[in-house]
């Protein structure tokens, strides 16, 4: 690779064109120019809370964050995405900046088949007290502990997201 | 002959144990797995990727927790993947790592030999410091790799948040 790749012949050039599309189109995913926070990290399962809905253990997790009060983003709601390995929970809350306080999610969509989306979400978190809140003024977020209640709409399924993420 | 052939198939059944009793003697080794991002993409330009920020999903097995070698693999997020497996602890210090490994895009090529990998921090998530153990179920890991993806002058960093899966109380 690193021969192939160093001296790139023109199959070579093909794929990294084509790597470079992909790589706009992902990144592309948002119509207005937001500012947007991508990373990842893992979802574990504390105290066993969740086996009854077929929740164990840790589950590795891309995310995307758009904090309220950044450039072209909303004033008062704050965006957040988990992106599971077979599914996706997106959902808006409005931000308050403090530790250990519930936050309540406004909006909640489930994606494992087709789009659910429950007229009042039960699930909420706080963030952890060690962790960080994320603000519009951020650059990293690499110490994001979200503790979740009632996960995936799951009453008393307790799961905690671990995330690193980077302004786009 | 025949003899000599009898003997030898008594000992086929401790032949076939020997490497089992091997692998039981090998301690188990905790495995990470989480994800996080790569930034600071430095000398890329040319090669169109990585530029800004890239999602990554990634597994590592540290070398201090047993085995002769670290391992670290990651999964793209617009697909593709990295493995690096390095003699050495996965802990931070300012030396450089040469590192072996695979790089797949539509099929599989050799890393070569000019990749190598700095821990730049490992701290025990969410709190600040501290270092791999079998007693640090979560860590954030920032590394630097050089000749990222196997492309030559292209480095990145890698910021992750792991936790091992297969410890009992991990």
């Amino acid at each position: 690779m690193t021969r192939a790749m160093a001296r790139p012949g023109r199959r070579n050039w093909a794929r990294l064109a084509s790597l470079t599309l992909l790589a706009l189109g992902c990144g592309g995913g948002t119509a207005l120019a937001e500012t947007e926070f991508l990373g990842g990290g893992f979802l574990v399962v504390k105290y066993d809370s969740c086996a009854e809905y077929g929740w164990t253990g840790t589950h590795q997790v891309l995310a995307r964050l758009a904090p309220q009060g950044a450039p072209g983003n909303p004033e008062d709601q704050t965006q957040i995405a988990l992106l599971l390995s077979t599914g996706t929970i997106a959902f808006r809350y409005d931000n308050v900046r403090r530790y250990r306080y519930t936050q309540t999610i406004d909006e909640a969509t489930y994606v494992w088949n087709g789009p659910w989306s429950p007229e009042e979400p039960t699930m909420n978190f706080y963030y952890h007290y060690v962790g960080n809140i994320p603000s519009a003024d951020d650059t990293a977020i690499d110490n994001l502990v979200l503790v979740f209640n009632n996960f995936n709409e799951h009453p008393g399924c307790q799961v905690d997201a671990y995330l690193a993420l980077r302004r786009n | 002959m025949n003899r000599f052939l009898k003997r030898l198939r008594a000992l086929r059944p401790l032949v076939l144990s020997l490497p089992l009793a091997l692998l039981a003697a090998l301690p188990a080794r905790a495995e990470y797995m989480g994800g996080g991002y790569l930034s600071d993409a430095y000398g890329c330009e040319r090669y169109g990727w990585p530029l800004g920020t890239e999602m990554v999903r990634a597994r590592l097995n540290a070398r201090q927790l047993g085995g002769w070698t670290s391992e670290l693999v990651l999964n793209f997020a617009v697909g593709g993947s990295n493995t690096y497996r390095f003699r050495g602890d996965v802990t931070q210090a300012p030396r450089w790592h040469r590192v072996e490994g695979a790089v797949v895009w539509g099929r599989l090529y050799d890393l070569g030999s000019r990749t190598q990998i700095r821990i730049l921090s490992v701290d025990l998530a969410p709190y600040s410091g501290g270092a791999i153990s079998e007693h640090a179920p979560t860590i954030r890991l920032r590394a630097r790799i050089r000749n990222f993806n196997g492309l030559q002058g292209c480095a990145v960093t890698a910021t992750l948040m792991l936790n091992t899966w297969d410890q009992p109380g991990s």
